[in-house]
């Protein structure tokens, strides 16, 4: 067993729990890892805490044409809403985003024009990543997003 | 009801126990007798929407633009805080090399995770975007080593070219998540 694991180790880590509320509370916070399946698609709940993954701005098997930022971002929070919503949380809930954004010096613009409608006050914090059209992974695909949110 | 509604739309009412921790905050009393829920609350705003400037203030007159983004959240011991650039024309005139932007976006950094009540020491994980890491990482590390304590937060990075970053002459966007009591 390694130390700082032995039972007096875990004994003396109570103090904190109970700071935490933990013990005493039916809503008590557990992190764990559970997956779950929604039909917009699935994420990741641990605790009070959803994982949403890379959602891609086109997919050719629900898409013919790829479209531009607008539809694309427009495609990727459309689904984010179905997949939180189904989770039991919802835009509103979102605390961080991550983004990959094909050629952010042209498309950046145009996606936050469509980015700030799907957001209610405050917004969730929000980095990203530019690269090339051509290091997206697949052509045509010009942005991908993932999040953080709470769950009740 | 429905003005109710409107409100909790507009995320003008308080979410789940931000009414309980500010109460607390105001007895004084530890903020861990109180059940931890998690939650959304607004510790820096960002009025620059798509350049990510937590550092900027509304402006004195006239409407601010819709915020694309906020600047630093706190949900339950997490502050997440968004991608602080290198460098904003408004802070300083010139861009600078790799090191005078890594310490600026730093020291934005410090500055908002000070003013949540948390400081460096928290901080959990660091994500960079970096223009040409070949060629700006050691310099970069150079600047970035001293400003976290032992132990040093997590920290991944991707890079890219300079013509990649959104704007003409930013080097690097520093985002991260901390703990705070």
């Amino acid at each position: 067993m390694p130390p700082g694991r032995s039972p007096q180790a875990d004994a003396s880590k109570a103090p904190l729990q109970a700071q935490c509320g933990a013990p005493s509370s039916p809503k008590a916070w557990h992190p764990r890892k559970e997956l779950i399946q929604t039909a917009s698609g699935s994420c990741i709940r641990s605790g009070h805490l959803l994982f949403v993954g890379g959602l891609d701005g086109w997919d050719p098997r629900q898409r013919p044409e790829a479209g531009d930022i607008r539809v694309q971002v427009r495609h990727v929070l459309d689904t984010l809403k179905g997949i939180l919503e189904g989770a039991g949380s919802s835009m509103q809930h979102v605390l961080k985003v991550q983004m990959t954004v094909a050629d952010p010096d042209t498309n950046l613009p145009a996606l936050n024009q469509v980015y700030v409608e799907y957001f209610p006050d405050p917004p969730p914090v929000r980095s990203f990543s530019g690269a090339k059209a051509s290091r997206m992974g697949r052509d045509g695909l010009l942005c991908q997003l993932s999040c953080m949110a709470y769950v009740d | 009801m429905e003005r109710r509604k409107a409100l909790k739309r507009l995320g003008l009412l308080p979410l789940a126990g931000a009414a309980t921790s500010s109460d607390d905050a105001k007895d004084g009393r530890q903020p861990g007798k109180v059940d931890w829920r998690p939650r959304k609350q607004l510790i820096r705003k960002s009025w620059t929407g798509g350049t990510n400037n937590p550092s900027a203030v509304a402006p004195a007159n006239g409407k601010p633009p819709a915020s694309v983004l906020s600047g630093c959240l706190r949900s339950g011991h997490l502050l997440f805080m968004s991608g602080i650039g290198g460098w904003y024309p408004d802070r300083r005139a010139e861009p600078g090399d790799i090191q005078v932007q890594v310490r600026s976006a730093l020291d934005i950094m410090k500055e908002v995770l000070e003013e949540a009540g948390s400081s460096m020491a928290n901080v959990l994980k660091v994500h960079m975007t970096v223009v040409e890491p070949n060629q700006h990482l050691p310099a970069l590390n150079e600047a970035y080593r001293g400003y976290f304590p032992d132990p040093p937060p997590v920290r991944s990075y991707t890079g890219c070219g300079a013509d990649q970053m959104g704007r003409a002459g930013i080097l690097v966007q520093i985002d991260c998540i901390a703990y705070v009591d």
